[in-house]
């Protein structure tokens, strides 16, 4: 990650979050497991960020974390270069204005009994934009720029499609005028042509704006769609970070290209993947288990074709790619060329 | 994954009226529950029934034209006196409803919110001892307590009945609090109490409804008892009254206060029963597309 | 030979505000043995009810199903047959529904609830079923298939007990399995071994698959036909390569348009407009309204599925 001249929108040090465990044979109901464990990247303006990682890699968390609906357990979250741990209150809901986020699920996302105008206008409220007229105007502006009428205002969300009410989520969370955008998951649970219409909207959003998107998604070809910049999280940990070409043409991290020879291609014809090293194979990955790993070793070692014994051992430091001091990984091995 | 926006139901008290409607129960409760409540208005106003303490007419007359239930030891309409009651009724139940509704939703959504934390357990605390507490004891205790006020009978009530409206909105509170448009409520920063009382108690709107019908019924059945046993309305008229007054006349024959007391208290009930079952089914069925 | 699955013409109504609502309209396909078809729609398209309807569980208030006929192998278990697919679920048909939270039941631990249907289908004693339900756990990739056998659904994530569901569908080795949605929940790496195993129970007992999923890469990972299903309605069907290569329907193609895929960052296109709900029971094509090619008679008589070309396609004026 390069040096700039003036601080980074939002910069992630060293973060760590943990959350109590489930009950039964599976879990331990007690003990607290570790969600996050040392994550750190920056999001720059304007830029888009794709976070990519499956179940139980953390990014939740760290959504949650990022929109002070959570508190780190340790580490820092940086907005122009000011600690959120050391903010005043009012710098705080400072930053919540700057810093908005987009859920899952449409369905229940927006506030059941309550019209889409007083959604809308909430945001606007609490933040004391504007005056009560501009912010009517505000909202139906909003809503127009998702492709929805100013009808819908007096509407309930019931009356909505997935789609519409995604939309209308984004145009709340756009209302505030922030600078950083967290999508978690917003377009997982939508139609694939539903979810196209969203993804042209939020290319067309960060050529228009000057908003920074933080786009967290299990689904690297839907990242593909926008993101300049890629981490791949597993288990809690970043263990690579690259361009979005960089990523998709060399992948260093033995799970990034499990990953991405997982992705099912509609395309018959690529059958096997090109990201894939001569003796890994798609499949022959481990068993799922439920247990949490807390080895000291890599996260990725039960699982990984080319563990070496010290994979086990010693958790591999973030280094960076040949040739590309901005593409890093935390892996022991050299990656291919 | 996705819902059909077809099959959708709408929510919200409009709707549930024109899906009561639709059965013969809904509609034969709803019939029954304005009549009388039209009654009770008509009474307060004063346009029937004032002639209740009369005892102009001679005593124990039997049922006839002028009379049509009769009258009683001092010569005093039965019928009138059954009508007038109704405004007790209703006024009792109103006031009662309100007041432990509004209380009950109140803490329920406190503990809910703040569950598990020390305000969840305290209230949890304060119900479980309320509850452990004998009903009409407890009611008997405050009536003796207030020496005679009026409102006593009330304040007991609300007192008993507001646990088990807290209950089911604690719980359905409990729930809601894991929904995402709560979650974005945080995000921005709304307070505690605000997003509870904007956001999470509106959607708790048809626990709400069904826990009042029952509570209304609840008070009246309660106000009879209480009133039976002479703790109840007392410078009033009540159907309570009336059965309390009814229970050594029927032994000597004269049935007149126990035909009306509890005719108009069956109809009465009857109709609250019809309506909150057609609620019921209405609500549970929306609730499966919610 | 006879098809494993041949249905003809299922249609399910619902109830609705205004009368009976059609969401499977005449629908009618094959499985032969030992093929694995993929049934792609969004939703609303009526793929769950079509599912839902094959299997013989949609019966009265939930839903009126019609059928020329539903038959396994030579059995006809249709509506209207005497004995319906009752006798054959959990034997010669079976299913992998969709909500993994709903379809499984929450007081009997997940081990107990395989066995059950183990026991049922093979005449297993109780050792035999246990033996064979830990073995199921383990190759659909549980290392803890002892610890998993114990679990209360509730104990286990969502993509847990969509595994759990799928071992169970394919443990009973059904000469028909109808998946529906059966990996959404899960991780794409588990998603790829839990296909594996749909594939191996292909090879291994001949059963015929239908995959119905929104996922297209799916499909073009393991089934060998496709058909694409729009409110209601089945609007093509043919060899998943000549789809993929000439979709000739346009919703078809708007559907291809809008996939991402891994390989490149080329914006996916949306398709304009939304499903008309079905309450708006309309003549003609339900997707005139959407589509860039309606000509007039689009608006006046529903396209049929024919045959053309070796492929189904029910459209006046395709590609």
């Amino acid at each position: 990650m390069s040096v700039p001249s003036r601080p980074p929108l939002l910069e992630v040090k060293g973060l760590r979050a943990s959350y109590r465990g489930r009950g039964g044979p599976l879990g331990d109901g007690k003990s607290a497991i570790l969600a996050l464990e040392d994550v750190k990247f920056c999001v720059e303006r304007g830029q888009v960020l794709g976070l990519a990682g499956e179940s139980g890699s953390g990014k939740s968390t760290l959504a949650r974390l990022l929109c002070q609906l959570k508190t780190p357990d340790g580490g820092d979250i940086l907005l122009d270069g000011k600690p959120l741990g050391t903010m005043s209150k009012a710098e705080k809901h400072e930053y919540r204005r700057r810093v908005q986020m987009v859920f899952q699920d449409p369905s229940t996302t927006l506030s059941p009994r309550r019209s889409i105008r007083q959604t809308l206008l909430e945001p606007l409220s609490h933040f004391g934009i504007g005056s009560p007229p501009e912010r009517e105007r505000m909202a139906i502006e909003a809503l127009e720029s998702v492709d929805l009428e100013a009808s819908a205002m007096h509407r309930l969300p019931h009356q909505f499609s997935s789609g519409q009410r995604q939309r209308i989520s984004i145009a709340r969370a756009l209302l505030p005028r922030p600078d950083l955008l967290i999508a978690d998951e917003a377009v997982s649970s939508l139609d694939v042509s539903v979810q196209a219409r969203i993804l042209g909207f939020l290319n067309r959003l960060r050529q228009e704006r000057d908003i920074a998107i933080l786009f967290i998604s299990h689904d690297l070809a839907v990242i593909r769609q926008l993101a300049d910049n890629i981490g791949v999280m597993l288990r809690g940990r970043l263990v690579e970070y690259a361009s979005a070409d960089a990523l998709f043409s060399h992948p260093a991290h033995p799970y990034t290209r499990q990953l991405l020879a997982a992705v099912p291609d509609p395309d018959p014809g690529s059958g096997s993947s090109p990201h894939l090293a001569n003796n890994e194979t798609a499949l022959g990955l481990a068993a799922i288990t439920a247990h949490r790993d807390e080895s000291a070793g890599c996260r990725f070692a039960d699982r990984c074709p080319e563990a070496m014994r010290e994979c086990h051992r010693i958790r591999p430091a973030l280094r960076s790619r040949p040739g590309s001091a901005a593409h890093v990984v935390e892996c022991h091995l050299d990656p291919p060329e | 994954m996705n819902r059909d926006p077809a099959f959708s139901r709408p929510h919200g008290p409009r709707s549930l009226m024109r899906g009561l409607f639709r059965t013969g129960a809904g509609i034969s409760g709803f019939v029954i529950i304005s009549g009388f409540a039209l009654l009770a208005m008509a009474t307060a106003a004063g346009a029937i029934g004032s002639e209740w303490w009369q005892t102009s007419a001679g005593a124990w007359q039997g049922p006839g034209a002028e009379h049509w239930f009769g009258t009683n030891r001092l010569g005093q309409d039965i019928f009138a006196r059954a009508v007038y009651s109704t405004q007790t009724a209703f006024e009792v139940g109103i006031l009662v409803t309100i007041a432990s509704t509004l209380l009950g939703a109140t803490l329920g959504g406190l503990a809910g919110w703040y569950s598990p934390g020390w305000l969840d357990e305290s209230i949890l605390w304060l119900k479980g001892v309320l509850d452990s507490i004998p009903f009409y004891l407890l009611i008997a205790a405050i009536a003796y307590a207030m020496q005679g006020s009026p409102w006593a009978m009330h304040l007991g009530m609300t007192a008993a009945f507001w646990t088990g409206t807290a209950r089911l909105v604690r719980g359905e509170v409990i729930r809601l609090k894991e929904r995402e448009f709560v979650a974005a409520a945080r995000a921005i920063g709304l307070p505690g109490p605000l997003i509870i009382f904007r956001h999470v108690l509106p959607n708790t709107f048809n626990i709400l409804l069904v826990q009042a019908t029952l509570v209304f019924v609840a008070a009246i059945k309660t106000e009879v008892i209480l009133s039976f046993l002479g703790i109840g309305t007392r410078d009033g008229i009540s159907w309570g009254v009336m059965l309390a007054e009814s229970s050594q006349e029927v032994l000597a024959g004269r049935f007149g206060n126990f035909l009306a007391a509890s005719g108009f208290l069956f109809v009465l009930l009857m109709g609250f029963n019809l309506l909150s079952d057609a609620m019921q089914d209405e609500l549970d069925i929306r609730g499966q597309t919610a | 030979m006879t098809a494993a699955l041949s249905v003809h013409e299922i249609s399910v109504s619902l109830p609705g505000p205004g009368g009976l609502i059609r969401v499977v309209d005449q629908v009618s396909l094959n499985l032969e043995r030992g093929e694995m078809v993929g049934l792609a729609g969004e939703s609303g398209c009526g793929k769950s009810m079509l599912a839902l309807a094959i299997m013989g569980l949609l019966r009265g208030d939930k839903g009126h199903v019609e059928a020329k006929s539903v038959a396994l192998g030579h059995h006809e278990a249709g509506p209207s047959s005497s004995h319906g697919m009752v006798d054959h679920r959990g034997k010669r048909i079976a299913m992998v529904f969709q909500e993994p939270t709903t379809a499984l039941d929450p007081v009997f631990t997940v081990g107990w609830q395989i066995s059950a249907v183990l026991r049922r289908r093979f005449n297993l004693d109780r050792a035999a079923a246990r033996d064979r339900t830990l073995e199921s756990l383990s190759d659909i990739g549980f290392s803890d298939a002892t610890d998993v056998y114990r679990a209360y659904p509730h104990q286990l994530s969502g993509g847990m007990r969509q595994l759990v569901m799928i071992a169970m569908a394919t443990a009973v080795r059904p000469e028909v399995l109808i998946a529906d949605e059966p990996t959404t929940a899960l991780d794409v790496t588990t998603q790829q071994q839990a296909m594996a195993q749909l594939r191996a129970l292909q090879r291994d007992a001949g059963t015929a698959v239908l995959l119905i999923t929104h996922d297209i890469g799916l499909i073009a990972g393991s089934c060998s036909r496709i058909m694409i299903m729009y409110s209601g309605q089945i609007v093509e069907s043919a060899r998943y390569e000549t789809l993929f290569q000439k979709p000739l329907h346009p919703y078809s193609a708007g559907l291809l348009a809008a996939v991402p895929r891994i390989g490149s960052a080329t914006p996916v296109n949306g398709i304009a407009g939304h499903v008309a709900p079905l309450t708006e029971q309309r003549v003609g094509c339900r997707f005139a309204e959407r589509c860039a090619r309606a000509i007039p008679v689009c608006r006046e008589t529903r396209p049929t599925l024919l045959d053309r070309e070796g492929r189904m396609i029910a459209c006046h004026h395709p590609l």
